[in-house]
């Protein structure tokens, strides 16, 4: 008797003391990329998959706002090249499904269209990221009652110092990097430089092998931290 | 006879008291906060119209926030589908439809398009830290400035304001604009299509453009 109480007494004791453990975020065991966005950031695509070419793929639109230095045209035909050789699409069993606009972004009406990302190149990106760096915006979220759950667009701007040439290796890099933060990876930065398409130069100290492309880890970190039904 | 009972109920007691201390101190020690459940409640939408000849604002502004509350029903219906289908495709148990809340001031006034929306900027410049209130910022606009902030549609939403990580390249509006015309703003069924598209509940597409078409070939 005395026995049973004991174990009795161990077992509510450490129910009781694992209480305050279990509110924390589940982080799944194999991502391989430490820093997912908020919970929020990110294209809502991402989580369903459609049948062909669907309302839950992510359709892209090119503009050049720097026309003079990269076409529009040239930058549809680098972004074909890129998305479809190693870059983004197809992972997590087709989730991702990335399909070009038929036209340019300006053929769209801005932040109201069913575009999911929109990725333009510009000289100057101060007026549009603050500052002078390539960066992304997510913009219509998908509101549950007050709180904001998920983003129906990410906006891409690239800088044209950043992607040009377009043949370059800092096109490639630049462009698949902020396509992951559409995906919802977050820089790395800190213990976090191991090599990852979204652990760029800038981010770490001492500074990472230049990667152009996003890795099988990139996609895992994807598919677990972002994907699952939620 | 006594003692027996008592003696595991001391030790059952004693011993949980002090396994719940001793956790909840080293948790707090540890510096890990788990987040706060997130509060759901009602979407949110202040009022703001174009100052125009002949207008009186604050009288529209109250009479197009009626007609807004109003337009709750087309809201909840739009909501209900598409969290019908988010928990349908395999996703959570969304909260149920909250309601609407209307305000016949918004924080800023009235709020046209600034020059550049065409890169699809924000209204207000200015990143922020938090949103300002209200989640969907409701502009009514004169007709003369309708036609070029919206060609022939009844309304264009726009992002009103971002939030942006100082440390990273990533933005995210925290707030929305939904500009619209007086006819629309007056019309009970078309403002809450409007308001629901707004808030990502109808409308979409697959593809924003008319009858357009992915380019082919996509791929091999």
């Amino acid at each position: 008797m005395k026995k049973l109480t004991s174990i009795l007494a161990i077992v509510i004791g450490l129910t009781i003391a694992a209480v305050p453990w279990l509110g924390l975020p589940y982080q799944a065991a194999d991502a391989s990329h430490a820093h997912p966005q908020s919970d929020t950031q990110h294209i809502y695509g991402l989580h369903w998959s459609s049948p062909n070419h669907g309302l839950w793929d992510e359709d892209y639109c090119a503009q050049s706002y720097d026309y003079s230095v990269i076409t529009t045209e040239a930058l549809q035909a680098k972004l074909q090249t890129l998305i479809y050789n190693a870059g983004w699409d197809g992972i997590g069993s087709g989730n991702v499904d990335i399909w070009p606009t038929a036209y340019s972004c300006e053929s769209y009406i801005p932040n109201d269209s069913d575009v999911e990302v929109r990725l333009s190149i510009i000289s100057s990106t101060t007026s549009v990221c603050g500052f002078e760096v390539s960066c992304v915006k997510f913009a219509w979220p998908y509101y549950v009652n007050s709180q904001i759950k998920d983003y129906f667009q990410g906006v891409v701007w690239l800088k044209t110092f950043h992607v040009n040439p377009l043949s370059s290796d800092s096109a490639t890099a630049t462009i698949n990097h902020e396509f992951g933060h559409v995906l919802g990876l977050l820089d790395g930065g800190g213990a976090d430089c191991g090599i990852s398409i979204m652990h760029q130069l800038d981010y770490c100290s001492p500074q990472p092998p230049y990667v152009l492309w996003p890795n099988q880890a990139d996609k895992d970190s994807v598919v677990n931290n972002m994907m699952p039904a939620h | 006879m006594q003692q027996p009972q008592r003696y595991p109920l001391r030790l059952i007691v004693s011993g949980s008291v002090f396994a719940a201390i001793l956790s909840w101190l080293v948790f707090a020690a540890s510096g890990i906060a788990t987040d706060s459940p997130p509060s759901f409640e009602q979407l949110s939408i202040c009022v703001a119209v174009e100052p125009s000849a002949g207008v009186d604002v604050s009288s529209a502004q109250n009479t197009i926030a009626s007609v807004a509350k109003g337009a709750s029903a087309v809201l909840k219906t739009h909501y209900d589908e598409t969290r019908g289908l988010h928990s349908a495709t395999g996703g959570a148990q969304l909260p149920a439809f909250g309601g609407i809340s209307v305000g016949t001031t918004c924080p800023h006034g009235f709020q046209g398009p600034r020059p550049g929306t065409k890169y699809g900027e924000s209204v207000r410049a200015e990143s922020v830290s938090t949103a300002s209130p209200y989640n969907i910022k409701l502009f009514v606009l004169s007709d003369s400035s309708a036609s070029s902030v919206m060609g022939k549609n009844g309304s264009v939403r726009m992002p009103y304001e971002f939030a942006c990580d100082e440390t990273s390249d990533v933005c995210a509006e925290v707030s929305t604009a939904l500009y619209v015309r007086a006819s629309t703003a007056n019309d009970g069924a078309k403002l809450g299509e409007a308001l629901s598209r707004a808030a990502g509940w109808a409308g979409r597409s697959p593809v924003g453009h008319p009858a357009d078409e992915p380019s082919a070939p996509k791929r091999n």
